[in-house]
């Protein structure tokens, strides 16, 4: 049986998480809780220079991708999720 | 002489990429060279053949120069008759070695995503105003190469090979055993490495943050409408632009999907993947899904 705390790539999944999340909070400049990580600024921007060239474009090689944002309104989960409940804090 | 026409025509529906993808493939190679083979079984004469091969085989040399793919020694010997039959092919001579067809892969390769999230999924929660869904990619083959080459970086370190490797903590001043017998600075690099260990291994990231802070208040009510919350709205397009970025420019094939299991959301990620299966909204519809997402147990 394939286990989480076995795979190394969720594993890759939950760092890369990690340091773009926090990669985002300095790239948008209106966070006020930025002031925690900038002793880590280096570091994070550091981790970001090295999982940079493996995020997937969406516009690149003549190509672009459009995302209907409008089809979601004609979406509903509601009858076959009548109570969706949030992830528990766990970072 | 018919089945070499329609079968040239028969590519251009797709996109121009893909078009490229799927004529460069061996089996497209293959098949190529088998209608030529079957046509001179015909009475057509070989300069008609080789006449209609022309545009496919200029085709092949496009690509093989333009994107470094070889040609097969077959391909290559049918253009040396070709040219030998007086026909003439744009051409730098800049591609690569050719191997026999036989060596080219059997099929496409297959390819798996792992999916973790990072941050909450409250409004409120001033101290999480970000939540990210990221999604490493790679080939199947690739995957076991990359776990020994994990076995064998914590072991430089002094760590046992089961160990989780957990951000958090690594980065905290107060680790627990057997974190603890590294410093701060070593574990940084231990984060360092794995990680450039797992670029080098994967196809890509695939990733959709939520700035939650900057979501207007009507787009949550809108979410709630739709029976949905930050974070699984974040799930759905997520899977959405996977879908459509993956297919159709990086991976070109199926792929199976792998979630870190968690209670809160292990059945919702099920539902959504069956509702947007189901639905009958084309821009909402998967396609390229192999199998059901695999959850992977805690």
């Amino acid at each position: 049986m394939l286990e989480s705390h076995n795979s190394r790539l969720i594993q890759l999944a939950d760092i890369v998480g990690y340091y773009l999340n926090r990669y985002r909070r300095f790239e948008v400049k209106i966070f006020k809780n930025r002031k925690e990580l900038e002793k880590h600024k280096d570091k994070i921007f550091e981790i970001y220079g090295l999982i940079r060239p493996k995020i997937l474009s969406y516009i690149g090689r003549d190509l672009s991708i459009t995302v209907d944002w409008e089809a979601l309104g004609s979406f509903s989960l509601k009858k076959k999720l009548p109570k969706l409940k949030a992830p528990k804090s766990r970072r | 002489m018919h089945d070499l026409n329609l079968f040239t025509v028969l590519s251009n529906p797709f996109q121009i990429l893909d078009k490229l993808r799927i004529m460069s493939s061996p089996m497209q190679r293959g098949m190529t060279l088998s209608l030529v083979v079957q046509a001179r079984a015909s009475k057509l004469s070989e300069n008609t053949i080789l006449s209609a091969s022309a545009p496919l085989l200029q085709t092949f040399i496009f690509i093989s120069e333009g994107m470094n793919i070889p040609l097969s020694d077959e391909t290559e010997v049918l253009l040396r008759q070709a040219k030998d039959a007086g026909i003439s092919f744009h051409e730098t001579y800049s591609r690569n070695p050719s191997r026999p067809l036989t060596a080219a892969p059997k099929g496409p390769p297959e390819f798996s995503i792992f999916v973790d999230e990072s941050g909450t999924a409250s409004f409120d929660e001033a101290p999480q105003p970000v939540l990210c869904l990221v999604g490493i990619i790679v080939k199947d083959k690739d995957i076991p190469g990359f776990e020994q080459a994990s076995d064998r970086l914590l072991e430089t370190y002094g760590l046992p090979k089961k160990f989780e490797i957990h951000a958090p903590e690594f980065l905290t001043t107060t680790p627990k055993r057997p974190l603890n017998k590294l410093k701060l600075d070593e574990r940084y690099a231990l984060l360092r490495d794995f990680l450039d260990l797992g670029m080098n291994h994967a196809v890509g990231i695939h990733h959709l943050s939520m700035l939650k802070s900057m979501v207007k208040p009507d787009y949550q009510k809108k979410m709630v409408t739709q029976g949905l919350n930050a974070y699984t709205h974040t799930v759905v397009w997520f899977l959405l632009t996977l879908d459509r970025v993956c297919l159709l420019i990086k991976l070109g094939t199926r792929y199976k999907y792998f979630y870190d299991r968690t209670d809160a959301y292990r059945k919702d990620i099920g539902i959504i993947f069956r509702t947007l299966k189901e639905n009958t909204n084309e821009c909402l519809r998967f396609f390229c899904l192999n199998d059901p997402p695999i959850m992977l147990y805690a």
